[in-house]
């Protein structure tokens, strides 16, 4: 258990109480709704684990999250809070589609080029609010989500005028060629080898972070600045670093959905995975290999959430706030422990009133001296 | 005074860190209306046992007594209901919130269901006259120097109704006059019937402030003694457990050609005003050169702008020839420059990182600790376990956050990464503040040994003593300028006294050279 938790940077025991709780209030909300909580649960669990194409749906639709979940982490890490990795995955997607539809290759070219662009085109996006951050202290938070906006729009604009299907009805383009299609594996279902690049790049920043120079500097800048200015750390250029490497993972989560699963633009695609990122890097504490585990059970969540709308009279409402109930319960948690190790997210998270008070306390029974 | 009465009786105490048995079977007791210093290296256990008594820890076993009553406490809000407060070797303000907001954080006092702002300010000015704690109830923490701060500290004890108060090591980061002020409180807290325990590495004040003393080492209790009736030579080895050196040995210094040459150096402080102000001097090699000053006459401006860390407004700074002004920390650092940080935990170190990654910082950038930015495990790995054993930094794993470490094996950390790279300038400052004396040796014998390997070092502390035995040469700062140039053999810790307070000035021409 002990080296379990080690290796996924997180105790599985908190978290799962976490579940319960909620899952506790939960249970009053579907009593609320004159449903069976039991069988309501059961549908849940059904949808997300019950037989292989429950199984499949769950890992399909946890793909795109352990992506951005990876994007996000990295500019956590490092003390960034890159809210914009929305935005990457829409331009990313984009240029997904135009290498995908324009651009004639063989299969073997085809895929990695596409997915190459995308995260060029990704990491040109984060560098912009990574620039301002780093060179004129310019909130980046506030930025990030700005930027979504701006990408997300002119990205539909895209695909309302300049690159619209004329023969379809929604805003859509033409369908990418075959070549640039991620391969599908386990019919009947949509899963796709993206699944295989969001655990190569989980392996890779697990790497990365433990084993570089680039990973040691993205740890000290995130955990204490100062440190990392004075053993000679370019700070500035380490935190640009890490918003390039979130922004081309971004794009390559937005690519990744267009080649494997949707196989064409769609205006509005997304259902807010860029922020679902935000949620399961949190919930995984930024560790890559637990982002691998969270964003299974977001995804299967999700999936759950969605067959007990279709299978159990409890209303759609009160199941979205189920979902969100369950999110806010286990990442209170992880965040929690995790603002007591991460001295500069604390510092953020202390210009919130209220949350102060909070961490104080936090640290005042916990507190420590050399 | 009536002493004789048992304030706090605390029994059988143990208490392990995983391997690390930090107390262990520890009997101590303090009188009512004392002030009892609690002594040892670092790593002794001191702070682990404050802590107990402070509720913060839970002991593994034992009991304790407190103004008769059996304690079973459920954490420091308990302790406090029941009149035990601490002040931590580290303080645990908010920097943005007021002196006053900080101190009635947790127990506001309340109108109508909101904060009573006017009746907090109140009970701040009280006890601050009642005790002669000077401070602004409306000032921002942040804009607080550290004497101010520690003041707070000990009234927001106070104001939660201690009759027992901890310091752990209250002086380490005072200048002397802020430690007189304090001790002058003290004695007033203990006049109006409060009881302290004192935490200290520095045996004159414990000799000074105490009347009684528990020495610890390696957790155990190792001797009780009546401060009238011991020595700094007796406490000193007590808790080492063999004789030490309190002074420094060292030969004639042969100094060679400059290493350092610093020429009419203005450098700005935080809020832009002037703090090092035309300043000139060299160090050359094979010689220690002091920066005598009380704290805040710009010390600490002039060594981050040597290292890169501060913008240099005008003139010169010079490494073997080369201009420092505009260079980055890593090319200051590549062109043989090592630098001793003043404060451990804000700079030095990466509290949640591991004792291995904070050993490793800078040096990662080179080889042989990474080739094409790959880190080098076994390099690393041999490097760091040659670095424990050499410097005797006592730690239970490598991979364990640095800030679970004591605070002189903390610093011994920084020395230890520090002085890995070949650079032939060291910059010191308040290389031993924290520091126990066993390890204070140490760290003034590995110094001096720098010094008669060739190197050049400036060593800036706040500790007269230590500037005085350790330098060769001394310079004195005094708001920003240096108003006096000596040979340390030639002079006394009085004169130098004189110069660092602004009651003498040399007339020192350009400052270059003695
Ligand atoms: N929270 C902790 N986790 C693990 N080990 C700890 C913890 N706190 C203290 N230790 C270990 O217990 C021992 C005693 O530490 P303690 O802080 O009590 O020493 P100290 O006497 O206060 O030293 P110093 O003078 O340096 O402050 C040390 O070896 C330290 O590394
Ligand atoms: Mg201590």
């Amino acid at each position: 258990m002990k080296r379990l938790s080690q290796i996924f940077g997180c105790n599985l025991l908190r978290p799962m109480l976490a579940i319960g709780i909620a899952m506790l209030i939960g249970t009053f909300i579907i009593l609320l709704s004159n449903q069976d909580p039991l069988f309501a649960y059961s549908k849940m669990f059904k949808g997300a684990f019950g037989g292989f194409s429950r199984i499949t749906e769950s890992i399909e639709r946890s793909i795109p999250i352990v992506l951005t979940g990876l994007a996000t982490a990295v500019a956590f890490r490092t003390g960034v809070f890159n809210a914009g990795v929305e935005g990457s995955l829409y331009l990313g997607a984009f240029a997904a589609f135009i290498v995908g539809h324009y651009v004639v290759a063989p299969s073997i070219i085809h895929v990695p080029l596409t997915l190459a662009v995308a995260a060029l085109v990704g990491a040109a996006w984060a560098f912009i609010p990574g620039y301002t951050k780093a060179m004129y202290k310019v909130d980046e938070t506030v930025t990030t989500i700005l930027l979504n906006y701006v990408a997300i729009l002119f990205t539909a604009y895209l695909v309302a005028i300049p690159f619209k299907d004329m023969t379809a009805g929604s805003q859509q383009t033409p369908l990418i060629l075959d070549t640039a299609h991620l391969y599908r594996f386990l019919p009947p279902s949509r899963v796709h080898i993206g699944i295989f690049i969001a655990i190569f790049l989980a392996i890779f920043l697990y790497w990365l972070f433990r084993r570089t120079i680039w990973g040691y500097n993205f740890n000290m800048t995130g955990m204490n600045p100062h440190y990392a200015n004075y053993i000679g750390i370019n700070v500035e250029r380490t935190m640009i670093n890490s918003m390039l490497i979130s922004g081309a993972i971004g794009g390559i989560a937005g690519a990744v959905q267009i080649m494997g699963i949707l196989h064409r633009f769609i205006d509005q695609f997304s259902p807010g995975y860029g922020f679902e990122g935000i949620t399961v890097s949190l919930l995984a504490r930024n560790h890559p290999l637990g982002i691998l585990a969270a964003g299974f059970f977001y995804g299967a969540l999700q999936t759950g959430a969605t067959y007990m709308d279709r299978t159990t009279e409890v209303p759609k409402e009160l199941i979205t706030s189920l979902v969100a109930i369950i999110i806010f319960f286990v990442t209170a948690e992880g965040l929690f422990t995790y603002t007591k190790q991460n001295g500069a997210f604390r510092k953020k998270l202390e210009n919130i009133p209220g949350v102060r008070k909070l961490l104080q306390e936090g640290v005042d029974r916990n507190g420590h001296s050399t | 005074m009536p002493q004789s009465e048992i304030l706090l009786k605390m029994q059988g105490i143990s208490k392990s860190f995983g391997p690390v048995k930090a107390n262990d079977n520890i009997n101590f007791e303090v009188k009512k209306g004392e002030i009892h210093a609690l002594i040892g290296e670092n790593g002794a256990g001191k702070t682990t046992l404050m802590k107990i008594l402070f509720g913060l820890h839970k002991p593994d076993s034992g009991t304790i007594y407190f103004a008769g009553d059996r304690l079973d406490l459920t954490g420091p809000k308990d302790a406090m209901a029941k009149g035990i407060g601490m002040v931590h070797q580290h303080f645990m303000l908010i920097p943005s919130l007021t002196v006053t907001e900080n101190i009635v954080l947790g127990s506001e006092p309340k109108k109508n269901l909101f904060f009573d702002i006017k009746a907090a300010e109140e009970q701040v000015i009280r006890i601050s006259n009642e005790y002669g704690l000077k401070v602004d109830p409306k000032a921002r923490i942040r804009d607080c120097s550290v004497g101010i701060q520690q003041r707070v500290e000990i009234i927001k004890a106070l104001s939660r109704g201690a009759e027992l108060l901890i310091l752990d090591e209250p002086t380490a980061v005072l200048t002397p006059q802020e430690t007189r002020d304090l001790f002058v409180v003290l004695r007033q807290m203990v006049k109006q019937g409060m009881t302290i325990i004192f935490i200290s590495h520095k045996l004159k004040e414990v000799l000074e402030i105490s009347q009684r003393i528990t020495v610890m080492r390696a957790g155990k209790v190792v001797g009780v003694v009546e401060t009238g009736a011991t020595s700094e030579e007796q406490l000193a080895s007590l808790m080492v457990g063999r004789q030490v050196l309190l002074r420094v040995e060292k030969r004639l210094s042969s100094p060679g050609r400059n290493i350092l040459e610093v020429k009419k150096l203005w450098v700005s402080d935080q809020r832009g005003l002037p703090a090092v102000r035309g300043v000139s001097f060299n160090v050359r090699a094979g010689e220690i050169l002091g920066v005598a000053g009380v704290e805040g006459n710009g010390q600490t401006e002039l060594v981050e702008a040597i290292c890169g860390l501060r913008h240099i407004e005008s003139g010169q700074v010079l490494k073997d020839g080369n201009e420092l002004a505009g260079k980055s920390v890593r090319e200051i650092r590549k062109l043989g420059v090592a630098h001793i940080p003043e404060d451990r935990f804000t700079s030095g170190l990466c509290g949640e990182a591991s004792i291995l990654e904070n050993l490793i910082g800078g040096l990662h950038l080179d080889t042989p600790f990474s080739s094409k930015g790959v880190l080098n495990k076994k390099e690393i790995q041999e490097f760091v376990e040659k670095a424990v054993e050499d410097y005797g930094i006592k730690v239970g794993s490598v991979h364990d956050p640095v800030k679970s470490l004591s605070g002189g094996n903390a610093q011994k950390v920084v020395i230890a990464r520090e002085l890995a790279s070949d650079a032939n300038l060291i910059v010191a400052a308040q290389p031993t503040r924290g520091v126990d004396i066993g390890a204070i040796e140490f760290i003034h014998r590995l110094i001096v040994q720098k010094r008669d390997e060739g190197k050049g070092i400036l060593l800036i502390s706040a500790d007269l003593q230590e500037v005085l035995s350790l330098s060769d040469r001394l310079i004195v700062l005094y708001e920003g300028q240096i108003v006096a140039e000596l040979v340390t053999r030639q002079t006394t810790e009085e004169e130098v006294g004189l110069y660092m307070t602004g009651g003498k000035r040399m007339v020192v021409e350009g400052g270059e050279g003695v």
